[in-house]
């Protein structure tokens, strides 16, 4: 794992993705492997976005979680697909590891019956700000730590 | 540094700003130090992997003649919509408080109708080609080859 | 045996905007494979030096001579603080210490160059 001096900097790594679709075609993006609410029939891919103010989560998946009714803040976002209205609730997310151990968080996600499925992603704030990662393209590895 | 195993896995560290403005940017992104075409001034540019290219602020291409540039012409869909212009190599420098500065190139967007004062550092022609690794809890930026 | 429907039909479109039109349609890797595939066969008139600079996978490379940079704290904090008055504007700091400020970034670097600062400058558009 990773070193920081004499100290731990990630606990956990994992291979990521540069694509979900088996396609070289795709422009790569990073999706890591992620579990929710500790439940693992939640097994999914996320996409890394530090551009992103809010982790999203895919509409399907809330649905089969049965996430998609909770009683969160309501909210407005405006995206690339236009505004949005859903709801920001803290998740429980598990980072799951190929090396090490898994991370637990919790994350503010944004969920909304009208955000396109198939699209699950980790934003900046609410999330990633409060862990520590890292990337390595070279070999797709993606670490992590709290 | 950061030590993988027993290799060095970044070449430099800098500090980055979780706030630029805080009246506009009401929550945290990830604002590193960088100088463009190596000249000696530093500008804050916003880590951006969910984004495929990297976009230049077009006050500063206009400064170094990059709006005229003869690049490869494209609109893309973006976070404020549908935009218009052009596919530019050039170089980046990731300054480093301590360790060693990066010295390397990025494909940018270039755009006259983008908001001034933004430039933004993507996945595709840019992040994907290097190492890097945060740690907020000490707003650390780590960078290298 | 079986017969194909219909003949495939010959590619009209250049290389140029295929690529393009990939690129625009966040199929970046195609437009790479395709780009490739042009410059190998090479039986195209085309110009594709620029999708090649753009497209091309960086590499970078550690610099030990340039120099360190250092703590931007004092900007950060001077920008927080002295905002207001300069919207719409390029300031140049290093520290708490306003070195120049125009709408222009020219006009900021002009300055620069006739006062050169000691250590390297923090250039910021206050919006």
């Amino acid at each position: 794992m990773f070193k920081l001096g004499a100290l731990d900097f990630s606990c956990g790594r994992s291979l990521f993705r540069d694509t979900l679709k088996e396609a070289p075609e795709s422009t790569a993006k990073v999706f890591v492997k992620i579990q929710l609410e500790g439940r693992s029939e939640s097994n999914i891919y996320a996409q890394i976005d530090t551009g992103a103010a809010w982790s999203v989560l895919d509409p399907l998946v809330a649905k089969s979680l049965g996430l998609l009714d909770l009683d969160g803040q309501r909210t407005t976002l405006h995206t690339r697909f236009g505004r949005i209205e859903g709801i920001l609730a803290k998740l429980l997310v598990t980072f799951l590891a190929d090396d090490g151990i898994a991370l637990e968080k919790h994350g503010t996600f944004f969920i909304s019956p009208d955000w396109p499925s198939g699209r699950t992603f980790l934003g900046y704030s609410g999330l990633l700000a409060s862990m520590r990662f890292a990337l390595d393209p070279r070999t797709n590895h993606f670490y992590f730590g709290p | 540094m950061l030590r993988l195993e027993q290799e060095d896995f970044t070449c430099g560290r800098s500090r980055y700003l979780d706030f630029l403005k805080e009246a506009a940017e009401p929550t945290a992104k990830i604002f590193v130090k960088i100088s463009l075409e190596h000249t000696e001034s530093v500008f804050w540019a916003q880590i951006d992997t969910g984004s495929a290219w990297s976009v230049l602020d077009p006050l500063v291409a206009k400064r170094h003649g990059y709006l005229d540039l003869d690049g490869e012409r494209i609109g893309l869909d973006t976070r404020l919509g549908r935009k218009s212009g052009i596919l530019a190599r050039l170089p980046v420098r990731f300054l480093a408080d301590d360790g060693v500065p990066f010295d390397t190139e990025g494909t940018f967007f270039i755009c006259p109708d983008w908001p001034p004062g933004r430039t933004f550092l993507g996945y595709s022609g840019l992040l994907a080609s290097m190492r890097f690794a945060l740690d907020p809890q000490a707003n650390h930026f780590y960078f290298g080859p | 045996m079986g017969q194909p429907l219909r003949k495939a039909e010959p590619e009209t479109q250049s290389y140029s905007d295929r690529i393009r039109e990939l690129v625009e349609s966040d199929m970046v890797g195609g437009a790479r494979l395709l780009l490739a595939e042009a410059l190998e066969k090479g039986d195209h008139d085309e110009d594709l030096s620029g999708w090649e600079s753009v497209l091309t996978e960086t590499k970078g490379r550690p610099n030990p001579d340039v120099e360190c940079d250092f703590d931007r704290t004092p900007e950060f904090r001077w920008i927080t603080e002295h905002s207001e008055a300069y919207r719409g504007q390029w300031v140049a700091l290093v520290g708490s210490e306003l070195l120049a400020h125009s709408a222009s970034l020219q006009d900021v670097f002009s300055s620069l160059e006739r006062n050169k600062p000691k250590r390297r400058p923090m250039l910021h558009y206050i919006d």
